[in-house]
């Protein structure tokens, strides 16, 4: 069974770069809201929106403030919904309003989803084809964060042992520990850092060619998906372009209609951040047919 | 190789002044632009990184003030503002030069994200932090960043200029589509982050004043100890 996580990095990587990038261009409500609607869903297939509830809170507070702050600041637009003492709010405020706060709700509920599914190891594999000693690095500092964490909770118990905590004592005092604990764990470190070198260095790192285990092959489906993505991809981009699929506010808001062509558009867009619910759909299908 | 660096180097900064001749007269795609922009800007810098001839010892070094950077968070949390990354960055820029204090800056950012989580905030924190790095090893060698309050300036600086980087993304929901930007509602949006800013701010002097001296110390003496990033 193909899950949408077995997919190849590049693959995985393509859809949500495109779905950030649709949630950014694409302002137009319908479209704003079917893609949310679809975000959501994939959210909920994948762990019953469990990894969503964490930036509830964050997606809330940002959109809101958005929302309110367009109309107190514009009052640009000819159709006024009420006055506010001599402050005009608009219709077309409230709108854009209201469309950038479901785009940056959008644009953080793709994130959420990309971090459960997109983990580090895919990300560092895509940097390994593109700049090897930049994932070098940054898988050395990916696997020294767990170690400091380890070390600094090791100086903590000698530290208290001295009657040093951080947890006790006025703010300066507090202040003043907590960055002896960073001296000592930056001296500590240091040292621990030319081992770590000298140990490479004898493993022969940096002398020519290195051959690797590759972990993620692409495979026909990657390659069927991949074009799948770019077609959706660049006739999104067309439509764009003529001006459909989004709702034009300045200079004079356009009135609300939806042309056939935007339709087209519309069930384009759906197919393309819906892709993951069609792959774990189709495979669930097959599954149950197979059985 | 070296074709193909000099290839990749003028590739990059032609693609830069292409994206600010379009910008000059489709300023209603500026969020898209800049991100442009700043994605040239970092590549450029890691093509740089890449072809540079490097000791591992370096490598490894980066990494761990990279790490340090990121952890440094963890006594502090008990302090509402208070973080040592920045701090950990200047320092790093102030005494292993431009190019080491932008990579600590820009790993640090992204390895704390992908244990925190990413999002939408990630390059330009990237962008912030790696900024910081950047320009404290570019001024390490005038007088003001020999002095301890020039160096507490400088930390006051960039608490407000990281928190006005970090707001740049969030731009485009007040009006990006058709200009209706005003000045109004960019000065209500920066001044919400103000109060974070200043916590920032406060942070960096506090450390730059009570423990740049000995940081710096620690690592210039690890520095000539071993001959790294010289």
């Amino acid at each position: 069974m193909r899950r949408f996580t077995d997919f190849h990095p590049i693959v995985t990587f393509l859809y949500y770069a495109g779905a950030v990038a649709l949630f950014a261009a694409l302002l137009h409500p319908v479209f704003l809201v079917a893609g949310l609607i679809i975000v959501l869903a994939i959210h909920f297939f994948y762990d019953r929106c469990r990894g969503l509830q964490r930036w509830f809170f964050l997606m809330l507070t940002t959109g809101l403030f958005i929302f309110i702050l367009n109309p107190v600041f514009n009052e640009r637009g000819r159709h006024v919904l009420f006055m506010l003492g001599d402050h005009r709010v608009t219709l077309e405020a409230a709108v854009y309003g209201g469309m950038s706060a479901l785009s940056i709700i959008g644009v953080i509920a793709v994130f959420v989803s990309y971090n459960e599914v997109m983990t580090p190891n895919k990300l560092l594999f895509l940097f390994a084809k593109l700049l090897p000693r930049f994932a070098v690095l940054l898988m050395l500092t990916l696997r020294f964060i767990p170690l400091m964490r380890k070390r600094l909770e090791e100086i903590g118990d000698v530290q208290v042992s001295k009657g040093l905590s951080v947890h006790e004592g006025t703010l300066k005092e507090r202040a003043r520990n907590g960055m002896n604990y960073i001296q000592v764990l930056l001296t500590f470190s240091l040292e621990e850092a030319i081992q770590t070198a000298e140990s490479m260095k004898a493993r022969g790192y940096g002398e020519g060619v290195r051959s690797s285990y590759e972990h993620f092959v692409f495979k026909r489906p990657d390659f069927a998906a991949a074009l799948y993505l770019l077609l959706l991809l660049a006739v999104l981009v067309y439509g764009r372009i003529q001006g459909f699929g989004w709702l034009a506010i300045s200079p004079v808001m356009e009135t609300f209609s939806f042309p056939q062509n935007e339709a087209v558009l519309l069930i384009i867009h759906c197919l393309f951040i819906g892709f993951p619910l069609i792959v774990e759909t189709g495979e669930y299908i097959r599954w149950r047919i197979l059985n | 190789m070296l074709r193909n660096k000099v290839a990749a180097s003028t590739l990059l900064i032609m693609a830069v002044i292409l994206l600010l001749i379009v910008s000059a007269w489709r300023a209603e795609h500026y969020i898209l632009l800049s991100f442009g922009v700043m994605a040239a800007g970092i590549l450029f810098l890691l093509a740089r990184f890449e072809n540079r001839k490097m000791e591992v010892g370096e490598l490894v070094l980066i990494a761990v003030i990279a790490a340090i950077a990121s952890v440094g968070r963890i006594p502090f949390a008990s302090i509402p503002g208070a973080q040592p990354t920045t701090f950990v960055i200047i320092v790093t820029g102030l005494v292993f030069g431009a190019e080491a204090g932008f990579m600590v800056g820009g790993v640090a950012a992204l390895a704390s994200n992908m244990v925190l989580g990413q999002g939408p905030w990630t390059p330009w924190q990237m962008a912030a932090w790696g900024l910081i790095g950047l320009v404290s090893g570019l001024l390490r060698n005038r007088s003001f960043m020999q002095n301890k309050w020039g160096r507490a300036v400088y930390g006051i600086i960039w608490g407000f200029l990281f928190g006005f980087i970090m707001n740049l993304w969030g731009l485009f929901s007040l009006g990006g589509g058709g200009n209706t930007l005003t000045m109004d509602a960019v000065v209500a949006y920066f001044g919400a982050s103000l109060l974070f800013d200043t916590f920032h701010s406060i942070a960096n002097v506090v450390f730059l004043l009570v423990f740049g001296d000995q940081f710096i110390k620690t690592l210039s003496r690890f520095k000539r100890k071993y001959g790294l990033l010289e």
